[in-house]
């Protein structure tokens, strides 16, 4: 089961992965499940998006970073 | 170091977004040493690809993503020349194996071509990576096993793609594990479909073209994201940190490669495989000599060296067994009675004079052989023939027969992406309807898909047109980098080429559209692999005039006198409709201003009405010096001797090279490369260079400095324009004799051309009032009299029933059948016993076919149907026309529906209709034709508007109105353009009030126009 957050996020980053992120509480991510990247509907403007799952102290989740504004999200919070 | 291994270009038909050449460019930048071309299931690219690649120091590397018969992707490399050869044998074997021209590669044919190849595992549509995705990991194994079963375990990579795809993680974990497993090397590659990922947008718009979905769409082909770019080093060993293994394969595979294409062959069949090499060119003289002793009277001392000349440089290239080819080719056409006529540089040849392969002396007309063939020009001969157009393919067919198959094939041509063609695709994609797309093409003539904007703003009739609009901005950005780009394969029209090797080991074929197998390269490349092309062309011209010879018995076509007084007096008119070459409006009058009374004077009327002599205003030059009205000088003497023939013009691109020979000392080749690199005209640094050349020569060989600038900047105007002579020639001989059969065989030549349409500059109907403007009655259709084709006899010419729209072979065929067993008797009857279908009927009647039963042709509709429902197979109930008093069609409703379904009337005109209603001011065409000056009204059908480039720069509209009497041309200026453009392309019937040119008083009437309107 997971949730929809779609909520902006302050991330750390080592060697251009993400390691560390809070919302509400810290969360360390333990390693990525999955990456890939999305143009997403560029002909309306959308943005490039990088898509990361990750499996975290807490739990299991979808962060986005869209590199056009340098921005984080964090998109889905799930079950560990 | 990193070496790029799959890369698609636009010959990855719309797939790949980056020209080969921006991909060379930032290999070089790069300091790549080498790079892999691997399009789709063709190697299209590899010429163009190996050439510039090695002009840039870079080791092209030749392959393809080939797909096989399960519908998986796999990427070969071509190891060397044996590699290449495989790849050509399997990508043939992979369009032989289905019926849908797609490829697709039975694993048969790998298994039986695979040597020289790499095979790379290839991208997630591989059958490895296919089976990683099921979670199949022993069938992933098997498919590893089987690539290394079948290529060898030294051939075989897997290859691994990291472009942030949801399921690459697991890919490339899965792949690393087989390479551990089975011991197969790693290979980093980035399937590269455009240069930058901000090409991203034009990749997808091209699928989108390709997959017919638009971008609002899902479809599983477009890509998920823009990552497939041609990434750099750097960026490539951040993305395989973790495999650098895969990074330093891509380095030894690029080591172990060779330069795969060899360019320097010559492919060319031998003529006497079984015998020694030097056998052709003995019998290549042999006949040279046997010809010239036919064609000429005496062998002079100059036309003996002559000869000896060209069989010399003919024996030194090695290029004898071509020219007995097409020798061949010719004897069988005249065995067959098929008409022909050789064209283009070809004529410059004595050889081929003597081989009756053209039918230009090029010895009398002192034509250079350099321009055709020369030592250092380096380049193979081609020669174009034209065939009567219904025999082209007999003749095809004969060659394939002759040298097998598979030795065989018609060149292949790029369909490549212009205004229109860009528009509509792209815009498709981007979501707009049929409506929008054709408003947005509208007017939007054929000229390159970078050339929008700037049409937009040069043309007055497009001021309004909604490609302004803001929201199409974008669109115009993406058509212009996708201009030129190949969008689909097709045939050439008449280019074979023939092999002395099975053409697999060159070039892959495929099927084309027509059925035919063609080449993956097209004539600008194909010479380069070593292949020989011959154009067989098809001229209507040519069967029509075999249609005029084939009725005329006591018409020896051959033996037409070049010096008719009659004929050289209708060309002085410029009544010249009909004649090939010398018909359209520029041309009638050119012919009435020049008054041509020579052969020499059609030659130069061929090559003087281009872009080229009237941008560079040589035609006013030419006719007043021809007729001693201008005083001609020379600024050195030699030009004398070159210009002389053409009174001081320079109007052909043999005069160039003789120019460049006589005053500069270029060799006959040195000249011809000159010529060549001027008509291409590529930037203006390189012409300078020439210019340098040319004139520090000049100077050496003791011509001034200030004469050789003024003799070269002669040659620098002249330069992209030129025409070559001996085409001009060729042309101007069935110029010359079709202007013979108008002039002495009117009706039969009308007839003739009517039977091939389309052709020729106007429409069937304006040779049908030219016709009747002769004297010659034309016969209204007649379902017992007219014969399938139109018939010219003495002074009538009878409309053929194949005229009629919707007529077919099988009616024909049944309407003749049932005819010779008797005349029909009705309309009815004639439903009865024939199987023509009902509404070829009816156009036949509204035609006038059975105006001999009954001219009320709505009364016979009328009845019509009931005619067909009554029959039955063979049955047919008796039927009889209904009592009905049907009014007939109105008389122009009449004319309309005869005129829609002949498009031409026996004897009516459009304007009949309209006269009665004009004033008494507006002009027919005869009363035109007779003034020299004043300011006239005339109205008339609007034929062929067109707008040709002119010296100016500026618009001009060139358009003929055509009227019940004649044609009179009008002419109309940028600032009357301005006004009335949207009319005179849009309206069918105009009403122009104009001033008689007074240009030339012996030029044949035309208008400048200062008013127009529509006349409805």
């Amino acid at each position: 089961m997971s949730k929809l957050i779609n909520q902006p996020i302050e991330l750390t980053v080592e060697d251009n992965f993400p390691v560390f992120f809070h919302f509400h509480r810290p969360y360390q991510i333990k390693y990525i499940l999955q990456h890939w990247r999305e143009v997403g509907q560029w002909w309306l403007g959308e943005p490039e998006l990088f898509v990361y799952q990750v499996s975290t102290n807490r739990a299991w989740c979808e962060l986005h970073y869209l590199p056009a504004l340098e921005r984080w999200v964090l998109y889905r919070l799930g079950d560990c | 170091m990193f070496v790029h291994l799959h890369v698609h270009s636009p010959y990855s038909f719309l797939d790949g977004a980056s020209p080969v050449e921006d991909i060379l460019e930032q290999t070089a930048q790069w300091g790549m040493p080498a790079v892999a071309l691997t399009d789709h299931d063709n190697v299209s690219g590899a010429v163009e690809f190996q050439k510039k690649a090695l002009s840039l120091g870079i080791k092209p590397i030749q392959g393809a993503e080939i797909t096989t018969e399960d519908e998986t992707h796999l990427t070969l490399l071509a190891e060397n020349k044996e590699g290449y050869k495989s790849l050509c044998r399997l990508l043939t074997a992979g369009y032989a194996s289905n019926n849908q021209r797609l490829c697709r590669v039975p694993w048969q044919a790998l298994a039986d071509n695979s040597q020289g190849l790499i095979a790379l595992s290839g991208c997630h549509r591989s059958g490895i990576s296919q089976a990683i995705l099921r979670k199949d990991y022993q069938r992933a194994k098997a498919e590893a096993l089987r690539l290394v079963e079948i290529f060898g375990m030294d051939q075989v990579y897997l290859e691994m793609i990291n472009s942030f795809l949801p399921f690459t993680k697991r890919l490339l974990a899965q792949t690393f594990k087989l390479h551990q497993e089975l011991k197969i090397p790693l290979v980093a590659t980035n399937n590269v479909h455009y240069l930058q990922k901000e090409s991203f947008p034009i990749h997808d718009l091209l699928v989108c073209t390709r997959t017919q979905t638009k971008l609002s769409e899902l479809h599983p082909e477009r890509p998920f994201n823009g990552e497939n770019y041609f990434a750099s080093p750097q960026e490539m060993e951040e993305r395989f940190a973790a495999f650098p293994e895969a990074i330093s394969s891509t380095l030894e595979i690029a080591e172990r490669c060779s330069v795969a294409l060899d360019l320097e062959q010559n492919l060319f069949p031998r003529y006497f495989p079984n015998d020694q090499p030097e056998k052709a060119i003995q019998v290549l003289t042999k006949l040279t000599w046997a010809g010239a002793n036919k064609r000429y009277t005496t062998i002079s001392s100059p036309l003996r060296h002559r000869i000896e000349h060209e069989l010399n440089i003919i024996e030194q290239l090695d290029v004898a067994d071509y020219f007995l080819a097409v020798w061949d080719l010719v004897q069988y056409a005249q065995k067959q009675n098929i008409r022909y006529a050789g064209r283009g540089s070809a004529a410059d040849s004595v050889v081929v004079y003597c081989l009756e392969i053209t039918n230009v002396d090029a010895f009398a007309r002192g034509l250079l052989f350099e321009r055709f063939l020369s030592l250092e020009r380096a380049q193979k001969p081609d020669i174009d023939i034209d065939f009567d157009a219904r025999y082209r393919d007999q003749v095809a067919e004969y060659v394939y027969q002759r040298y097998g198959a598979e030795k065989v094939a018609s060149v292949c041509m790029f369909q490549t992406y212009h205004a229109r063609s860009a528009l509509r695709d792209l815009g498709k994609a981007l979501g707009y309807s049929p409506a929008e797309l054709g408003r947005l093409t509208k007017n939007i003539t054929s000229i390159p898909a970078d050339g929008i904007s700037s049409l937009l703003k040069r043309l007055p009739e497009l001021r309004t047109h909604p490609l302004h609009q803001e929201k199409y901005a974008k669109l115009l950005d993406y058509c212009a980098v996708i201009t030129g780009f190949p969008r689909q394969i097709g045939t050439h029209l008449g280019g074979l080429v023939v092999s002395g090797q099975p053409l697999t080991n060159v070039t892959p074929l495929q099927p084309s559209a027509k059925g035919v197998l063609i080449t993956q390269f097209d004539k600008n490349t194909i010479e380069d692999l070593g292949l020989i092309k011959i154009d067989l062309l098809s001229l209507r011209t040519l069967s029509a005039v075999s249609n005029v010879v084939q009725k005329t018995p006591s018409l020896d076509y051959n033996k037409i006198p070049i010096d008719d007084r009659a004929t050289f007096a209708r060309l002085q008119q410029g009544d010249t409709v009909g004649v090939f070459q010398l018909e359209s409006p520029a041309q009638r009058s050119l012919q009435s201003r020049l008054h041509a009374d020579r052969f020499e004077d059609l030659v130069a009327s061929v090559a003087l009405i281009r872009p080229g002599p009237i941008k560079g205003n040589m035609v006013d030059p030419f006719i007043a010096h021809r007729h001693g009205k201008k005083e001609i000088t020379y600024i050195h003497p030699k030009l004398e001797e070159i210009l002389a023939p053409t009174y001081g013009v320079v109007l052909y691109q043999e005069q160039v090279i003789e120019i460049a020979t006589e005053i500069a000392g270029f060799t006959p080749g040195e000249a011809d490369r000159l010529r060549k690199v001027m008509t291409k005209f590529r930037s203006q640094a390189e012409m300078e260079n020439i210019g340098k050349d040319f004139i520090a020569k000049a100077v050496a060989k003791g011509v001034d400095q200030a004469t050789a600038e003024v003799v070269f900047s002669y040659i620098v105007g002249y330069a992209g324009y030129g025409f070559c002579e001996a085409h001009a020639a060729a042309f101007a001989d069935t110029a010359y004799r079709t202007a013979y059969l108008l002039e002495h065989y009117p009706a039969q030549f009308y007839a003739a051309l009517l039977n091939q349409q389309p052709m020729g500059f106007y429409p069937p109907n304006t040779l049908c009032v030219q016709a009747r403007s002769r004297g010659i009655t034309i016969l209204p259709l007649h379902i017992n009299e007219s014969d399938t084709e139109f018939s010219g006899e003495q002074n009538t010419i009878r409309i053929g029933l194949q005229q009629v729209k919707g007529m077919e072979e099988g009616f024909l065929e049944s309407i003749v059948q049932a005819r010779a067993e008797a005349p029909f008797g009705s309309v009815h009857d004639f439903v009865y016993r024939t199987n023509v279908a009902k509404d070829v009927t009816e156009n036949l009647i509204l035609a006038g076919a059975f105006d001999w039963f009954s001219s009320n042709r709505r009364a016979l509709l009328w009845d019509l149907s009931k005619y067909y429902q009554n029959k039955q197979g063979s049955l047919f109930l008796e039927t009889t026309p209904s009592n009905h008093q049907v009014q007939d069609f109105a008389p122009f409703e009449r004319w309309l529906r005869e005129y829609s379904v002949l498009s031409l009337s026996a004897h009516q005109h459009i304007m009949d209709f309209f006269r009665p209603r004009l004033s008494k001011r507006v002009l027919t065409s005869k009363e035109v034709a007779i003034r020299k000056e004043g300011i006239v009204q005339l109205a008339g059908l609007v034929i062929r508007p067109h707008r040709p480039p002119t010296r100016s720069g500026k618009t001009v509209v060139f358009l003929t109105l055509e009227d019940e009497f004649g044609l009179i041309d009008v002419t109309i200026f940028e600032d009357v353009y301005k006004k009335y453009g949207k009319i005179i392309f849009n309206q069918p019937l105009l009403l122009v009030t104009g001033e008689i040119s007074r240009r030339d008083p012996r030029q044949i009437t035309s208008i400048n126009a200062t008013h127009i309107r529509a006349l409805t």
